[in-house]
């Protein structure tokens, strides 16, 4: 399969949801919910309770069904019941562009790229250890749910390395072509050596040091980013 | 007839095809699975339950908007600053204040199990757990406080007072170790910290130290509040969800609702509540304290730098659990064919956490217990049977733990085998039952019978020690623990989700994987034990609380050897001299092993001098390896709980908890074995 922009085939598991949505259809059946609309009047949860209790006789019902479903599903294959727009629910990033990888911070969906010499805080890890969880987003390099690469990271005070960490394999998912892939959470760590005690830390605090990020993907194509930011200790 | 209607609606959604947003205006929209088409119903075993019946909001809204449980106006207000940015509405990453200050229909919206809400949604159908759990030290983490604050001489007795949670009992028992309330521990303020440095009394300003260093270094993992949730490994949610929904080591979702993200977190492996919780989920939390999520995986905890990393050990070069990658180490040396760290017996069989520790263990009983070793039922004898006795169903042919709790993964098979089922793969498992083994005819080696069976005399090693005490194959010993309250810093605190005055650092000063520690359990018997909150606390002031920047306000700056400085804390003279947060706990390493330790592990080789002093440190007399050094020229044994004549050096922060009794240990000690004995 060539790489670069794939529509992943996902009939197949658009016709699993039609099972359940048709074993929804038997549930709303058998509850006397309107078929038709297929609106289900929320049972409160203690009917829920009470039929759950029921489970094992409503089971046995499911299970007589299920003969009919797989009937259902042969005929579902044969009519069809994809999305009509093959839209692909889990793309691979584009690889075409020129590599580039950013450097960001946010939780979450939340990404805001560093700017130039933007404070920074290190946090401390359980058990010791110092280090910047960072997110990087990228362009140019295959990018998926099934992606991986390797990520160097690399701290650089006044041009000399103070701390240098490789992640290996980690995921490089996409978040859309117009987005990018994206690596979250990595550490860029500090030499815990380095920075042994509070005082070392506080030498780093107000610095600049230079964050830099490579990505590798499973291609071998590499992107990297620098960028220099203010380390302010504590948070 | 449901058959007929049933097929009838198949064939027409067939016909029509089954995207339901295929040529429907927005307007058509009328149920929450319109858009979130392909969602994995999260309770497949209760079919009638709706979206909204867990989550709130509204089944038939006609938009997003309409149908969502609406942000609450005041989410940033209670999110604050100190948290990182996050989209809005955003509050997987807030503490347990936070969680709490929160408007309960959009909390039980993002999740509906968590222990604020779910008295209505899962509590429902499971009154009885979501009754204890509140309880449960898997909420209230109360072990990781008191033992601190009994040690660091804060309080008097062995009964917590805090936890991450306010949980209560109508009825509590000393004895037992139960108490009938627990508050939350939030750190004092600047005006409180300025009071206590102001008062020139070194036990407020303590008090404070330890407050800010419980709530900043040890408060993350329970089930009351989210962990930081921004880095592998520590992707989890709350409450129920805490450990019955998965998350990936990434925290992203790998299933088919086409509305919630690929590839962000922080989202479930998939919409599916489960009861097959692999290790890896207990990891979320169990990567720290006594390390039992790593070692009953294999992985050893390194620690970066050519003291913490042996020269060929095998990194995992993965971030994992908020370190930078290499922290963490697979293998210890990768010239030999050996795995000096291997997982645990049952996990390399296929077994996980959850096939031993479920029920009480982790819901928790009607009692709020000071930790877990008093909530934990589960021993070895109650799946394998004792020396003498296999283990037998009740009357009702059920299998239970000696403490009355039902053991429904255990079954007896036709041959007399009796089996495990395991909970996460459905494998059946064997397990070996030591007294068919010992039996006459059974299969048990020479050296199984001098381990475990009876003597001439009627004694049997498992009468007086726990199994784990020879069956354990390595140690994860982290000794002493160097920690400072610094207030040139500041630094966000678990409980508030606030930033507040002081950075708290620890870190362990010596581990150790081989070194083998006996200390009497809560049950009475011998077992394997491990140092425990050896906190050396250091505060250091600041210019903004009246001092100088720097100065050390407990503890002492001494030369580090490397023409710099450093601040050493400070080790607390207890009672009769004792060096009390010099702690010790009986520990199950999780690191179980078919092959025991060997019979000289405890036991002396030779008359001799050299080997009488290697055998009392088994016991606490020390070993002189891992020397800690605290304020005011104190040096302290890290192993070592007993003086030369046998009294007690330390204080022990579990009740019943001590030093193996005098007569056990002398006699051991003066047992000397063949040195080739296995």
């Amino acid at each position: 399969m060539p790489l670069g922009k794939t529509v992943i085939d996902i009939t197949s598991q658009a016709k699993i949801h039609c099972v359940l949505h048709l074993t929804w259809a038997c549930v709303c059946a058998k509850d006397g919910v309107d078929p038709e609309t297929s609106r289900h009047q929320p049972l409160k949860m203690e009917q829920m309770c009470l039929r759950s209790a029921q489970s094992l006789s409503y089971n046995r019902s499911v299970m007589k069904f299920a003969a009919l479903l797989l009937l259902l599903l042969a005929t579902l294959v044969v009519s069809g019941c994809g999305p009509d727009d093959g839209t692909p629910e889990d793309s691979l990033c584009s690889a075409d562009e020129a590599p580039t990888a950013t450097l960001g911070k946010g939780v979450g969906s939340a990404f805001i790229p560093y700017e130039d010499n933007e404070e920074v805080g290190i946090q401390p890890a359980s058990q010791g250890g110092f280090g910047v969880p960072v997110l990087v987003r990228t362009t140019g390099l295959t990018a998926g749910s099934a992606s991986v690469a390797d990520v160097q990271l690399n701290v650089e005070e006044g041009g000399a390395l103070v701390g240098e960490f490789l992640q290996e394999n980690t995921g490089l998912s996409c978040r859309g072509d117009d987005i990018g892939g994206e690596v979250r959470g990595v550490v860029v760590g500090f030499d815990p050596e380095v920075y042994a005690t509070n005082d070392d830390l506080l030498v780093l605090d107000g610095t600049t040091v230079d964050l830099v990020v490579t990505v590798i993907d499973e291609e071998g194509n590499s992107a990297t980013v620098r960028k220099p930011v203010i380390i302010r200790v504590g948070g | 007839m449901h058959f007929r209607f049933a097929l009838l609606v198949a064939l027409t959604t067939a016909t029509l095809g089954c995207n339901p947003l295929n040529g429907k205006d927005v307007s058509d929209i009328n149920s929450c699975t319109d858009c979130h088409q392909g969602i994995e119903p999260a309770h497949p075993f209760l079919p009638e339950q709706t979206c909204t019946s867990c989550h709130g909001g509204k089944e038939d809204g006609s938009s997003m908007k309409e149908a969502h449980v609406p942000i609450p106006a005041d989410w940033a207000e209670i999110r604050g600053t100190a948290l990182p940015p996050a989209p809005e509405g955003f509050i997987k990453d807030f503490a347990p204040n936070q969680l709490a200050a929160l408007d309960p229909a959009y909390l039980q919206f993002i999740n509906p199990s968590d222990i604020r809400v779910v008295d209505k949604t899962c509590g429902v159908c499971h009154p009885d757990n979501v009754a204890t759990m509140p309880n449960s030290v898997m909420v209230t983490n109360a072990g990781h406080y008191y033992p601190t604050l009994f040690l660091a001489g804060l309080q008097n007795d062995t009964l917590a007072q805090y936890g991450s949670y306010p949980a209560s009992a109508d009825s509590c028992d000393e004895a037992e170790g139960s108490v009938c309330e627990l508050s939350t521990l939030s750190p004092s303020s600047d005006e409180e910290i300025r009071a206590a440095i102001n008062s020139g009394d070194p036990t407020q300003l303590e008090q404070v130290a330890y407050e800010h260093y419980l709530a900043k270094n040890c408060n993350t993992c329970h089930q009351a509040g989210y962990p930081r949730n921004n880095s592998p490994g520590l992707y989890r949610s709350t409450g129920c969800a805490s450990c019955h929904m998965l998350y990936a080591q990434d925290g992203t979702y790998g299933g088919n609702d086409p509305m919630i993200p690929k590839g962000t977190p922080v989202y479930p492996k998939t919409h599916r509540l489960t009861t097959a919780i692999p290790s890896q989920q207990c990891a979320t939390c169990h990567f720290q304290g006594g390390r039992i999520g790593l070692t009953f995986r294999g992985i050893r905890e390194g620690g970066f730098g050519a003291s913490n990393t042996p020269p060929n050990a095998a990194p995992i070069n993965e971030t994992l659990y908020g370190h930078a990658p290499g922290y963490y180490l697979s293998d210890e040396d990768t010239t030999n064919a050996i795995d000096e760290t291997p997982p645990d017996v049952h996990f390399a069989a296929g077994m996980h956490c959850v096939d031993c520790h479920v029920g009480s263990d982790v819901h928790g009983t009607d009692k709020v217990y000071s930790n877990s070793k008093q909530q934990f039922d589960i021993r070895c004898e109650d799946c394998h049977g004792t020396v003498r006795d296999r283990v037998v169903p009740n009357e009702s042919g059920v299998f239970e733990t000696a403490g009355g709790r039902p053991l429904p993964q255990l079954s007896s098979r036709e041959d007399g085998a009796i089996t495990l089922k395991g909970r996460v793969d459905g494998a059946i498992h064997i397990v070996p039952q030591p007294a068919d083994m010992l039996a006459e005819g059974g299969s048990a080696t020479e050296s199984m019978h001098v381990a475990m069976g009876d003597d001439r005399l009627g004694f049997s090693h498992a009468d007086k020690l726990t199994c784990d005490t020879c069956h354990t194959s390595w140690t994860l010993k982290c000794i002493g623990c160097h920690v400072s309250y610094d207030l040139r810093l500041s630094q966000i605190d678990y409980q508030t989700g606030q930033s507040s005055s002081g950075l708290t650092r620890g870190g362990r000063s010596n581990y150790s994987l081989d070194t083998v520690l006996l200390a009497t359990s809560l049950g009475g018997r011998v077992q394997s034990a491990a140092p425990s909150q050896q906190v050396q606390m250091a505060i250091i002031g600041s210019e903004k609380f009246g001092t100088e920047d720097g100065e050390v306000l407990l503890g002492e700056r001494v030369d580090d050897g490397n023409g710099g400085t450093k601040v050493l804390g400070k080790f607390r003279t207890g009672d009769g001299g004792r060096v009390a947060n010099n702690g010790f706990l009986p520990f199950f390493q999780h690191t179980t092993s078919r092959a025991p330790r060997k019979c000289s592990a405890c036991h002396r080789t030779a008359d001799t001098p050299e080997e009488t002093t290697r055998v009392r440190g088994v016991y606490g007399f020390g070993t002189g390896e891992f020397m800690l050094q605290g304020a005011g020229g104190v040096t302290v044994d890290g192993l070592q709980f007993l003086d030369s004549d046998g009294n007690p050096t330390t204080d022990w922060a579990y009740e019943g908890a001590g030093p193996v009794a005098p007569e056990i240990r002398q006699r051991a000690i003066n047992v000397v074995i063949d040195e080739d004995r296995p």
